[in-house]
């Protein structure tokens, strides 16, 4: 048995798991490499104290009333309708930047529905712009004008990769280039809603 | 000396040393004593950092705030060290010019706004990220996170795993191997001379993608953007089974003797020699290209 | 009109039947009722946090990220479907919320602006007996990447291959870093 076989059947060795001819090649291995005997003296030493760790350990009061508060706010698209409500959300995408960015010109919906797919995606960067536009005023304006930039250019991916999708709703090349775009967006929403708290 | 004294004499003697240096003026070096793998955490936000890796089990820092940049607080224990400038981002003076000495195998984390993060010789597991300023891999972590919002990230010899983001900057990783992610909005994003990629995704929305070099066997490459060029140039020993698919753009083999075969609406396919290794690459808007080396070398700076 | 028939396609698709699940109040709080919500949270919160605390070692933030994969579990209730039990499937779901953040460096630059506490670094006090409260101060202490592969595999029960997806690492890399942090905690403990 060589190193890496050996590491591989430590844990089923310590807990008495290996099947006795495997549990013979083990220990002679053992015998005679170091670096392997260590790693095996460290699981049997750790098992019984991990074993005992707590699983679960209660949080304070405070943080089921701060999560209470924030669904509060996410009520209004629940579940059940954001499938529906992908209908509507298409001009949502850019009515998030409009958010962000605090302006009060948020675009008129497109003709266009938009795949059910697509609701999680609005929905985390309508989160996330909630997020960010209370703490916006912390960054500096030139990181606002990157944000607002590059929110735009991902924007005009997601209409454009959606009208694509819309012609041919079963190429799955398609469908990866729009979930893409609306990865990218959540992303960058999420540096940013970071670094508007922390620095 | 107790960890809890040892701080408080740092800071003290920082402070002091913070307060009487002229501008610019390196401060004397000083140094920690570390185990090997220890953590080290290093926040400056404006100025530049340069950390080095080393063969010694301590951490060394020159460079002090200039009068009125701030308070280099240094500390921790053997297990740790912490190293942050504070300052006052509204003072307009120009920020600290950090060099930190850290054990080769040292677990990193540094974060900087508009400072310069220049990474060296570090073999443990690196995280960097900016605002602004640009960060500078050279080296190879075994693991490495860098993020930026506008500052170019230029990797060399990169980690086994690495991680690469921007939102603007432009993203340039050398000789690339093993897991590999870099995505940017509207930063350009280059993979040169990469080696056995086993897992490799670039993205980028506007900016081009360009990869020159090998994929392992068994490997997989997706490359895609929205409305810009992708470039790829593989060996002409890379066995390869390459899936383009391009709409609005042009699809282009410039790869003599391979001919590809349409598989579904716009997309093609081509196999290069065994083809080991899976390469796929889509564009919306973008051409895409497919070469068999680069024109001319690109020299590591 | 082809708006309501897309309409009525995207209505169709979100309601799918699912696998019938066992737990209707899951059931329920996917139909957007909050109190069944709270159900969810007094039944599977004490995990989570228990997660969070071992993953990130700093009970403040942890009670932070805790809130978080609750915040995220409530958006993303529709996308659970009964494939495995709902336990699992939050947990799995806390596992990507605390990984995400731990890769975020702006957080850990506000934890060393704030947090001046120099035992963070400091090597668990020595006892006669291994203890499971030195163990957790051994856990704390560990670098981040040993740190985390060591709770999620030997505390929480993941194999490398799901620690790999979750983290985005390589098995490979997933089973070294196994290794060097039960050698570390050995080393801590054993002093």
């Amino acid at each position: 048995m060589n190193c890496t076989d050996v590491r591989d059947r430590i844990d089923d060795a310590v807990s008495g798991r290996l099947a006795a001819g495997e549990l013979t090649g083990l220990e002679q291995h053992l015998a005679t490499c170091a670096e392997c005997r260590a790693d095996y003296d460290a699981a049997r030493y750790l098992a019984p104290a991990t074993g005992r760790l707590p699983r679960s350990i209660e949080p304070p009061a405070r943080v089921w009333a701060g999560v209470e508060a924030r669904i509060a706010r996410r009520r209004t698209v629940t579940p059940r309708l954001a499938a529906a409500a992908a209908v509507v959300l298409m001009a949502v995408s850019s009515a998030v930047t409009a958010l962000v960015l605090g302006r009060d010109d948020a675009p008129a919906p497109a003709a266009l529905a938009a795949p059910a797919f697509e609701a999680s995606y609005i929905q985390q960067a309508s989160a996330l712009a909630d997020l960010l536009a209370r703490d916006r005023g912390r960054l500096a304006p030139e990181t606002i004008e990157t944000l607002e930039r590059n929110l735009r250019i991902i924007d005009g991916a997601i209409a454009e990769s959606r009208a694509a999708l819309e012609a041919d709703p079963a190429d799955p090349d398609l469908r990866l280039l729009l979930r893409a775009s609306h990865e990218q967006k959540v992303a960058l929403l999420e540096q940013a809603t970071r670094l508007a708290r922390e620095l | 000396m107790r960890p809890a004294a040892f701080l408080a004499l740092l800071a003290a003697t920082a402070a002091a040393l913070g307060a009487a240096q002229p501008l610019g003026a390196q401060a004397p070096v000083r140094r920690l004593a570390v185990a090997r793998d220890a953590s080290v955490r290093i926040l400056n936000l404006t100025g530049s950092i340069r950390v080095t890796g080393w063969d010694r089990d301590s951490v060394t820092i020159s460079g002090a705030p200039p009068r009125g940049g701030g308070t280099l607080l240094a500390g921790g224990s053997e297990r740790g060290v912490k190293i942050v400038v504070e300052a006052d981002p509204s003072v307009d003076v120009p920020g600290t010019a950090l060099e930190i000495r850290v054990p080769r195998t040292a677990t990193l984390w540094v974060k900087s706004a508009s400072a310069a993060i220049t990474i060296e010789n570090v073999a443990g597991e690196v995280e960097a990220s900016s605002v602004t300023g640009t960060i500078t891999i050279r080296g190879a972590p075994a693991v490495l996170v860098a993020e930026s919002m506008e500052g170019d990230i230029d990797i060399s010899a990169p980690a086994r795993v690495s991680r690469v983001k921007t939102a603007g900057g432009d993203i340039t990783v050398r000789e690339a191997a093993g897991e590999v992610s870099a995505t940017s909005v509207s930063g350009a994003i280059r993979l040169l001379d990469a080696r056995g990629i086993t897992s490799g995704r670039v993205e980028s929305v506007s900016g081009g993608v360009t990869f020159n070099g090998g994929v392992a066997a068994g490997g997989s490459l997706d490359l895609q953007t929205h409305d810009a060029p992708i470039e790829i140039f593989l060996p002409a020993t890379q066995g390869a089974v390459v899936d383009v698919a391009a709409y609005g753009g042009k699809t282009m083999n410039r790869i003599p003797g391979l001919v590809g075969k349409p598989t579904r609406g716009k997309a093609m396919q081509y196999v290069l020699g065994n083809g080991g290794a899976r390469v796929t690459a889509r564009s919306l808007k973008g051409d895409v290209s497919l070469r068999s080396r680069m024109p001319r070398p690109n020299p590591s700076p | 009109m082809h708006a309501d028939a897309l309409f009525l396609a995207g209505h169709a698709e979100g309601l799918r039947p699912a696998r019938p699940m066992a737990d209707l109040t899951v059931r329920r709080a996917q139909a957007g009722d909050a109190a069944a919500f709270g159900e969810l949270y007094r039944a599977h919160a004490g995990r989570i946090h228990a997660l969070c605390l071992r993953l990130e070692g700093d009970a403040a933030r942890a009670e932070e990220l805790t809130q978080d994969v609750f915040v995220r579990a409530w958006e993303r209730l529709a996308s659970f479907r009964g494939e495995s039990a709902f336990g699992t499937w939050l947990h799995r779901l806390a596992v990507n919320v605390v990984l995400a953040d731990r890769r975020s460096l702006w957080r850990r630059g506000r934890r060393i602006l704030f947090t001046d506490d120099p035992a963070a670094f400091e090597r668990p006090a020595e006892g006669p007996a291994l203890q499971a409260a030195d163990l957790e101060v051994a856990i704390a202490g560990l670098p981040p990447g040993a740190r985390a592969v060591f709770v999620l595999h030997d505390v929480e029960g993941y194999t490398h291959e799901e620690i790999a997806r979750l983290a985005g690492i390589a098995e490979g890399t997933s089973k070294a870093q196994l290794f060097r942090a039960r050698r570390l905690l050995r080393e801590a403990l054993d002093r």
